[in-house]
């Protein structure tokens, strides 16, 4: 490693601390502007995100990192990171975005979005925990309203 | 401290439009119902005025199905989202529709669709987001049946305001002997038509890669085609302000022979070479017979062609498909058919094909700046036994 390598540490909510290569860590748009302006402490605190969140992130930084990594490794690797509980979906969706890493961010929206597409809203509540508010009566107008698309 | 599981509904609503803005439209009527967070989400001003903005350079195709004795079947396939949809609009067209029709699907734009109606020869146009079935009265051609409506070149073009329902119907068809361009305005429901000049000014025009122009095929013939342009005008307010072209594009024989391309008739039979016009383009299709079997032919080579610069004169040959395409999409086939349409620089071409009651379907594109063609073969939608009646492309569906 080169003597140049710096260091940052990063602290979520939780208290737990990573500590990260800068060059890995400016991934992060928001980290990269901390560190532009020079208003990097010793320690950035995350407030948004917590260490199980971001030990995923940084495992996906450092895979996207790494040199050498054929094109169909990193797909590999894309498809198995994005198989999670829905509820650590949209924990790396809230992450990415105060994170401002489009690159997560759009990966698991589309992912999101997948798990959307060809589902009945019966369907979409149970693979997203998802409570039905509606009257009964309510779901039938809106049914009834756009009757054409409910294949 | 325990980590509270982060709902869907618990996102921010810019990241939920986000995800929600990568669906297709039945995708998100139906997500309206889930719950009423998503309700509100998708009901949003902003959010509708994105979808639709997005949605207006999307391309979809439509296709309607018939099967002997049962409900027609109409379906939707967007480019974005590689699924079909069934739109569900025979409740619609109930209304209106006597029972024993023979109801022909002839074009679309936005959430307007339009159909003929060949026993009582009438036209009609639904529109889907708002379920409004309307009887369009008769053309100055009088009524006719579906037959005549599958020779002319149309287009539908719907308000682009969301808020305006709207919508303009032109097609182009010869009319005293004279290439004749016909518009109907649903605003004020009457048809107005004008004849077409030779007399162009605009020399020089590169009709080819003008988006400006909206071209119709009045005739389409072994020596050349009869093509009305007209200036594209956006909102259902205006009707015809500019007399329309006339340009009748021919084939340059000395200009094939140089590149030894697909145009004229005189390499054998005419069913080796099938034509397909749309939007001023013409695509040749040749294909050979397989084994000697008359029966079954296979795509050997597809070509593009233009109007020519000048006052398209000629039929200018644009491109010819790379042979890895050809190879990946050729196989035996008995009946072919095709559409096709031009946007924003982009090309598309459906080819329909048949081999005993079973349906192939073929979405080739050809881009203008890169050129580049890509394929794309259509998942099954149960065409088997089915017969065609009506396939056309359009743009995406809109919110309201």
């Amino acid at each position: 490693m080169s003597s140049s390598t710096k260091f940052l540490t990063l602290k979520t909510c939780d208290d737990k601390k990573f500590v990260l290569d800068e060059a890995i860590a400016v991934r992060s748009q928001t980290i990269k502007n901390m560190v532009e302006d020079d208003c990097v402490s010793n320690v950035i605190p995350l407030p948004n995100v917590n260490s199980k969140t971001m030990t995923k992130v940084i495992e996906y930084w450092k895979k996207h990192s790494e040199e050498g990594v054929s094109k169909d490794v990193l797909m590999d690797f894309d498809k198995a990171f994005v198989k999670v509980h829905h509820s650590i979906l949209h924990a790396l969706i809230l992450a990415a975005n105060f994170l401002n890493d489009k690159e997560i961010l759009d990966m698991m929206c589309q992912e999101v979005a997948d798990r959307i597409k060809g589902k009945t809203p019966e369907e979409i509540r149970k693979e997203f925990d998802i409570k039905n508010d509606f009257t009964p009566e309510e779901e039938e107008e809106i049914r009834k309203e756009n009757a054409w698309a409910f294949e | 401290m325990p980590t509270k599981d982060i709902s869907f509904c618990l996102l921010p609503s810019e990241l939920i439009q986000y995800i929600i803005l990568q669906l297709s439209l039945p995708e998100i009527i139906q997500l309206k119902s889930v719950n009423k967070s998503i309700f509100s989400i998708i009901s949003d001003g902003d959010f509708i005025r994105n979808y639709n903005h997005q949605s207006s350079s999307a391309t979809w195709l439509f296709l309607y199905k018939k099967r002997w004795r049962r409900e027609a079947l109409l379906y939707g396939f967007a480019d974005s989202s590689n699924r079909w949809f069934n739109i569900l609009i025979c409740d619609m067209l109930k209304q209106v529709v006597p029972p024993g029709e023979d109801v022909y699907f002839l074009t679309a734009n936005a959430n307007i669709f339009l159909f003929a109606l060949n026993n009582t020869q009438q036209l009609m146009s639904v529109d889907i987001m708002t379920r409004i079935v309307k009887n369009i009265p008769p053309s100055p051609l009088g009524p006719r049946g579906t037959s005549s409506w599958r020779r002319s070149g149309m287009k539908l073009l719907s308000c682009p305001n969301s808020n305006c329902n709207h919508f303009r119907f032109l097609f182009a068809e010869y009319h005293q002997n004279r290439p004749t361009l016909f518009e109907y305005n649903s605003r004020v429901e009457t048809w107005e038509y004008s004849w077409g000049t030779s007399d162009h000014e605009v020399v020089g025009q590169d009709y080819y890669l003008d988006d400006e122009f909206i071209f119709l095929s009045a005739s389409n013939g072994r020596s050349g085609s009869v093509i009305i342009g007209v200036v594209r005008s956006y909102e259902c307010n205006t009707t015809i302000t500019t007399t329309p072209l006339v340009i009748r594009p021919t084939f340059n024989e000395q200009h094939a022979e140089d590149h030894r391309l697909a145009v004229g008739f005189s390499w054998g039979d005419s069913i080796d070479l099938l034509h397909v016009y749309g939007d001023g383009n013409m695509m040749t299709i040749r294909s050979d017979k397989v084994n000697n079997n008359s029966n079954k032919r296979k795509i050997k080579r597809i070509e593009l062609w233009g109007l020519s610069r000048n006052n398209g004169r000629y039929w200018e040959f644009v491109s010819t498909a790379p042979n890895e395409l050809i190879h990946k999409i050729s196989k035996p086939y008995g009946a072919m058919m095709g559409c096709m349409q031009k946007t924003q620089r982009i090309t598309r071409a459906i080819l329909m094909t048949n081999l005993e009651g079973t349906w192939e379907t073929i979405w080739l594109s050809y881009n203008n700046n890169s050129n580049h063609w890509a394929c794309l073969q259509l998942p099954d939608c149960n065409m088997k036994g089915s017969n065609l009646a009506g396939v056309t492309f359009s743009s995406g569906l809109t919110l309201s």
